[in-house]
């Protein structure tokens, strides 16, 4: 997350990256990614020198600007029932995975901050439980931030392949592959934003003798929400097209019908795959501006 | 209810190596109104903070209506905090809730939670009636179901106004009410504030950068320095002299401040 504006300036002059400093970090930057280039053999003209098939490229891209609703098998199939079954079953995995991402990401995000246990306003406590408070706090905090970081760690294909590999190819599978490491990614985002928020509302709730859940629920929480809310949004088109890749696996998402158009070279039926997903993120996107309009949270 | 009286006895704060407020004596009487004056650093808001049991003292003791803070249990220390209302210079309201929601939060200390969440989401009719009421005498009933955020700055703080009155608190303290308001509003804010708080003989105050303010609206002065009362006073009794002593810097100040900067 970026600094607050103001807390670098407020940190003066030693707290910020001197010229030179600054000059040698962007320099370690292109020499790693230099190292980097160097070490894999990449070479941009090769890129085109080593072409195995023009033919291919032509193709392929060609076909971007004819994408069709008839089957290029020849059986005259129409395409809009596998369109439509694909655009189905991609936005079901994806809300399903997203709803208990959310949940999952909001209760561990919020045991992740130190926001429930850092208070520093003066006594509505005994010395016991504010001792307690100070030593259990920090605990359950690295406790889930080290299992946030499993959870996220793991990319939501290989959650895919193992979870396929234990359990087989069914629904609870698609979704708990997308869900664990999407609330893993949201807790660790929802947990720093939770942190973040501004706590004068809250500090006043507790000076006006609010106790601790009022302050988080009422003082706090309203002031992640904002953000809270549009990341999800985001993470709601990211899961759309992590549920569209699962077709990979044979689940009849739209990665199902785009390997399948793929592996016989119909490229315009792929191309007719692609535009939906397009269209899918576009309209999710559209969604999540509409409602960032009517709360006033741009 | 009625105003609670204020005690300071001997009082000293330090923060680290910094002193907040250096022994000082003071009494307020229920319902009296006090300016605070002096310049910044001079330990204004860590009185009203002392006041508001929000902070403890390093030595002395804080009575409020004859109470030694200190004695209280963390229970009564609630139930006390619930009578004493603040309003804060950056007014400290949740800009995503609606206005009435803003102004139900501050009887927290005195609803379960469940109760609190009530009042907020499900508001009875007569709670609504109560909290438009106040907004109507802050002049700013109609935006009762506005989200806050949507409200001008001048707008949010009549509700931070709104929201100390349905405290109904016995001590009202504010702390540089008004640094960021323009001057004309300044003056009508500050005014609401001593009308409101004499109507309801509540005990009333409030930390000023403005001495014109302070001199016009308040019958008791007390001007803090380094920590110290270095007045305590009618502003009539007082002579030029004495404000210009508050706020002139001696040589070390000088170099200290700018050194700080």
């Amino acid at each position: 997350m970026n600094p607050k504006p103001g807390s670098a300036g407020a940190k003066g002059p030693r707290g910020r990256l001197g010229g030179s400093t600054r000059a040698r970090v962007i320099t370690g930057i292109f020499a790693a990614g230099l190292i980097a280039a160097v070490h894999l053999g990449l070479n941009p003209i090769t890129l085109f020198t080593e072409i195995r098939s023009w033919k291919v490229i032509r193709d392929f891209f060609g076909a971007a600007l004819q994408p069709t609703l008839i089957s290029e098998s020849g059986s005259e199939l129409f395409l809009l029932p596998a369109v439509l079954e694909g655009v189905q079953a991609t936005l079901v995995f994806a809300i399903a995975a997203m709803s208990l991402a959310v949940i999952a990401g909001l209760i561990l995000g919020f045991l992740a901050s130190s926001v429930w246990w850092d208070g520093d306003l003066v006594g509505g406590e005994t010395g016991f439980q504010r001792a307690l408070r100070r030593t259990v706090g920090p605990s359950i905090t690295g406790v889930a931030r080290l299992f946030i970081g499993l959870l996220r760690s793991v990319h939501e294909l290989l959650w895919a392949m193992m979870l396929l590999s234990a359990f087989g190819l069914s629904h609870a599978t698609a979704v708990l592959a997308i869900a664990l490491p999407y609330s893993g990614i949201l807790a660790k985002i929802f947990s720093e934003m939770i942190d973040e928020a501004p706590r004068g509302a809250g500090l006043a709730l507790r000076a006006a003798g609010a106790g601790e859940a009022t302050v988080l629920a009422i003082g706090i929480f309203p002031r992640a929400l904002p953000d809270i809310t549009a990341y999800a949004l985001y993470r709601f088109e990211c899961a759309l097209r992590s549920a569209a890749v699962l077709g990979f696996f044979g689940y009849p998402t739209l990665g199902y019908f785009i390997s399948a158009s793929f592996e016989n070279l119909y490229y315009r039926e792929v191309w007719t795959y692609l535009y939906t997903l397009l269209g899918l993120i576009i309209i999710v996107e559209f969604w999540s501006v509409l409602l960032r309009r009517r709360h006033d949270f741009a | 209810m009625s105003g609670a009286s204020l005690e300071f006895d001997g009082v000293t704060v330090r923060y680290g190596e910094t002193i907040g407020v250096a022994d000082v004596d003071l009494r307020i009487d229920p319902g009296a109104q006090v300016a605070l004056v002096g310049p910044s650093g001079s330990g204004k808001t860590t009185l009203l903070r002392l006041a508001g049991a929000i902070r403890e003292p390093t030595k002395g003791r804080v009575r409020v209506d004859g109470t030694d803070l200190s004695q209280l249990s963390p229970k009564e220390l609630r139930r006390f905090r619930s009578t004493v209302a603040t309003i804060y210079q950056d007014l400290r309201l949740v800009p995503e809730l609606r206005v009435y929601q803003n102004v139900a939060a501050v009887r927290a200390g005195r609803r379960s939670f469940l109760g609190l969440l009530r009042d907020l989401f499900l508001p009875s009719g007569g709670s609504v009636a109560q909290i438009h009421e106040i907004l109507e005498s802050v002049g700013i009933e109609e935006k009762l179901y506005h989200r806050t955020n949507q409200l001008s700055g001048g707008q949010q703080q009549r509700v931070a106004i709104a929201r100390s009155l349905y405290q109904e608190p016995a001590v009202l303290l504010a702390d540089e009410p008004v640094s960021s308001v323009d001057p004309a509003r300044a003056r009508d804010v500050v005014r609401l504030l001593c009308d409101a708080a004499r109507e309801r003989e509540i005990t009333l105050v409030m930390s000023l950068h403005n001495l014109e303010l302070a001199r016009d609206h308040f019958s008791r002065l007390v001007g803090l320095r380094n920590g110290r009362v270095m007045f305590d006073d009618d502003p009539s009794n007082l002579s030029s002299e004495a404000f210009t002593r508050l706020y002139s810097l001696t040589e070390e100040e000088m170099i200290e401040q700018g050194a700080h900067r």
